[in-house]
């Protein structure tokens, strides 16, 4: 089965149109590949029929397979380290001095399978600071936030995370690792698109936004709204993490970068 | 609240304490039209800066020559409005490029350069006469280059002329011409460009060196090998990389030592050529460098995939070599890129690597043992089907499906028991589905014996993946839906006549997802089309679509006939 160059255009517009997610002529094998999948599941002929089948899919459904189709879900805890080191010893501090409620609220913007939140849950809970985090996470893909609800990982996802947490924090379910309630409790899931205005608004007061590696799936424009749409879901003075090879240059100067041991983080103006 | 009142509140609010108020006025100011150009304009300067970012996007969303007319005048202003205009006309795009013609007669160096800056982002312009000239006659050597930069993003072949002419002069604009020449990939400037090889200037020699490995062709390589002896270091090692680019082997001396210093300090595009060239040269010492290089990449970031890809190809021109096969089982070498010696290897068909193969299966990595069993399975390595059938058990669900995909291609007779017997212990459902498709491989008639111990999501996987006619057509009607469904897609495979005829009487089936399954499946047959056309009249829209699609596809041999064979994958 093959994709024609117009199907793909006119897929990769789809996908722009609704998620912002920009597919360079170069990964047309990629999309073929995994939409090629998505084709079969729903027992289609040819691309071209899937094409009509997510233009008229009225529940998100498909939508989020789609989605999920055309980004990298594959992520582990502790990913980044020197990021989280950041936001334990000069972030949390920074924020919780104004605050004697201790109350502190974190989103993990595109947080996949949940590796990401559950670590920041994991190293809030062993800064033993007598914290009140809440912890948003959310993701464009139904089916990777339904796996991250579970909170059951892998060798592949675990694999950073030091010995003395993993025996504190996991239980031993024989064929995977199960993250123990106390660290699912202050992470809340969401399903949210980053572009789409109307509900990135119902997110608001955030201190901390983490944002890794997800600009690269976007062009200058989309990135543009995704960023102003973080913006506005930071309280004044808030904190935007995002990755390590990633830059606001030319997106927007509504942040600050600060630099702590060579980690940039953006700051609400 | 009417639309003019929504203005007026958006355009007093952009003149709020609160910052955050005046930031949301800007952005619905974006929904508005050109009358809201001067105040967002004049919001770029407001003193927050989430306000000037608001301003911005939403003068580009409102776009159009109005809006870029409006914003030529910050080019004068100070860096930050300069660069917000640049941004804005840039997105603008085509609109704003007609304004941009006065500019390049303007006064200041600086305003006719940013046009042009601008003209190479947009990548388009009606004018392209103009900038050929400014190209050999603008007073300022900046602007020159700029103009020749943008005259090799225009693409038009008919002013490639002004480029080379553009060799001839001074230095700054003669390496932009290069650059130029290399992008637009101009072979008739090959001659010019190698006479830059004996120029006094150093800079121009680099660049000349670096512009005909881009260029890339037999004329370019026969000037750099001809400028070998007279090179120095320096533009040695940049003649070795651009023969590499060039894709000719570059036999010097130095060769190795150079591309190995590449691989280790160069960016990841150099690092790329390096590994490229070492690759091209055999000589097997690179080997394990290469893997360290590409296994400190994470194959979970995009933009890593296409650097493993290229050295994964790398290797493969080592062929099943002892160094690349030491290398997979090292202690030295990162786990990652053990994985990518075990899947080159398997792509090799490397019998050599099985013993190593087989002991990495015993390791602590789940990566690499992954890789392992996808390897012996792809190797066609039946001396390894006992640590196979070990590895059905691995803790790790990635290991379990690889260890199952393996055995289901060698068709291991033994392993049907232990397999038929995990099935009952599986609990990631692609895992049991790959054990399922490895059972059908093995014996697809002991495995439909069992049929009635098996839950629906077998007899899905059977219906969509097994040949038993008997089978297909029992589960064709069984409880299940999904059962169903799947056998009736199976039986597109089946040309025989009970098939068919099953099919057809599908095609009356009270559910549409039914009646669209069996038309594909006829479609992919090519057979009982006929029956299939009164169902252009379906009351369902998908029903009808398909059927349209298999009709004007004539059946058989289309898109759908090869999508069943995509479906099995030791077949």
């Amino acid at each position: 089965m093959i994709l024609q160059d117009g199907t793909f255009r006119q897929l990769r517009d789809f996908i722009y149109d609704k998620c912002g997610i920009y597919v360079p002529d170069t990964k047309k094998y990629l999309l073929e590949k995994k939409i090629g999948a998505r084709v079969q599941a729903r027992n289609l002929g040819s691309f071209e029929d899937y094409l009509v089948l997510a233009r008229s899919a009225q529940s998100g459904d498909e939508l989020s397979k789609l989605f999920d189709a055309v980004t990298t879900n594959e992520t582990y805890f502790f990913r980044e380290t020197q990021q989280f080191d950041v936001l334990l010893d000069n972030i949390v501090p920074a924020i919780i001095e104004k605050r004697p409620a201790k109350d502190i609220k974190i989103w993990s913007a595109a947080c996949s399978s949940g590796e990401e939140p559950y670590t920041i849950s994991l190293l809030l809970a062993e800064k033993k600071a007598g914290l009140r985090p809440e912890i948003l996470a959310s993701d464009i893909s139904e089916e990777v936030l339904a796996t991250a609800r579970k909170a059951v990982f892998g060798s592949y996802s675990i694999r950073n995370v030091p010995p003395a947490c993993l025996q504190k924090y996991f239980k031993d379910s024989g064929w995977a690792m199960e993250l123990i309630p106390a660290i699912r409790a202050p992470v809340k899931f969401l399903n949210v698109n980053l572009i789409d205005d109307k509900k990135i608004r119902t997110i608001r007061d955030v201190d901390v936004i983490f944002c890794r590696n997800v600009l690269i799936y976007f062009d200058d424009k989309a990135k543009q709204k995704v960023v102003s749409n973080l913006y506005d879901s930071l309280r004044p003075g808030g904190y935007l993490f995002i990755g390590s090879s990633e830059s606001l240059h030319n997106v927007t100067r509504a942040f600050r970068p600060l630099t702590y041991n060579k980690v940039v983080v953006y700051q609400k103006v | 609240m009417s639309e003019a009142d929504t203005w007026e509140r958006s355009l007093e609010e952009l003149n709020d304490t609160d910052p955050a108020v005046r930031r949301w006025a800007a952005e619905a100011l974006g929904e508005g039209d050109a009358r809201a150009l001067y105040p967002l304009i004049k919001a770029l300067k407001d003193p927050n800066t989430g306000v000037q970012d608001a301003a911005r996007r939403s003068l580009i969303a409102i776009g159009g020559e109005v809006t870029a007319y409006m914003t030529l005048p910050l080019l004068r202003e100070d860096a930050y409005l300069r660069n917000t205009s640049r941004i804005i006309l840039k997105q603008i795009g085509s609109p704003a490029t007609p304004l941009l013609r006065p500019l390049l007669k303007d006064k200041d160096d600086d305003i006719r350069i940013f046009a042009l800056d601008l003209i190479s982002e947009i990548r388009e312009c009606g004018f392209p006469e103009d900038i050929a000239g400014l190209a050999a006659r603008d007073p300022n050597a900046n602007a020159r280059a700029a103009a020749v930069r943008a005259l090799s993003r225009l693409g038009r072949a008919e002013y490639w002329p002004a480029l080379r002419d553009a060799l001839h002069d001074e230095e700054w604009v003669c390496i932009a011409a290069l650059e130029a020449l290399a992008d637009v990939g101009d072979h008739d400037a090959i001659p010019a460009i190698a006479e830059l090889l004996a120029s006094p200037s150093d800079m121009l020699r680099y660049a000349a060196i670096e512009a005909l490995g881009k260029l890339g062709s037999a004329s370019a390589s026969d000037a750099l090998l001809d400028n070998v002896a007279k090179a120095t270091p320096l533009e040695r090692a940049a003649i070795v990389k651009s023969l590499v680019q060039i894709g000719v082997t570059p036999e010097m001396g130095e060769a190795y030592d150079v591309l190995m210093e590449i691989l280790r300090e160069g960016d990841w595009e150099e690092k790329l050529v390096a590994m490229r060239g070492l690759c091209s040269l055999r000589d097997e010492r690179a080997i394990p460098a290469i893997l360290d290089v590409a296994g400190s990449l994470d194959p979970s970031e995009p933009d890593s995939e296409d650097l493993i890809t290229a050295a994964m190809e790398g290797l493969t021109q080592f062929g099943c070599s002892p160094a690349l096969v030491d290398a997979a089982a090292s202690l030295e070498v990162k786990h990652f890129g053990k994985v990518i010696a075990i899947d080159v290897l398997a792509a090799l068909g490397c019998r050599e690597a099985m013993p190593v193969l087989v002991g990495l299966m015993d390791g602590d990595l789940r990566e690499v043992r992954r890789a392992s069993a996808r390897a012996l399975g792809e190797i066609d390595g039946e001396g390894a089907t006992q640590q196979l059938r070990d590895a059905i058990d691995d803790r790790d669900g990635h290991v379990r499906r690889a260890a199952v995909m393996a055995l289901g291609r060698l068709r291991d007779a033994n392993a049907f028991g232990s397999l038929f017997e995990h099935l009952g212990c599986e609990r990631y459902r692609d895992v049991y589905e790959e054990t399922v498709k490895a059972l059908l491989a093995i014996d697809e008639c002991e495995l439909c014996r069992h049929l009635a111990e098996m839950g629906p999501v077998a007899r899905e996987v059977i219906g969509r993946f097994g040949r038993d006619e008997t089978t297909l057509l029992d589960l064709s009607r069984d409880e299940d839906r999904g059962v169903r469904l799947a056998a009736l897609a199976g039986l597109g495979k089946i040309p025989t006549g009970p098939a068919v005829a099953r099919l057809i009487a599908t095609l009356a089936d009270e559910d549409p997802e039914v009646r669209r399954t069996a038309i594909i499946a006829l479609g992919a047959l090519g057979q009982g089309l006929d029956a299939v056309r009164p169902l252009l009249e379906d009351p369902d829209i998908w029903v009808r679509m398909s059927a349209a699609t298999v009709l004007g596809l004539g059946g058989g041999g289309g898109e759908g006939g090869d999508e069943w064979d995509d479906n099995d994958p030791w077949r």
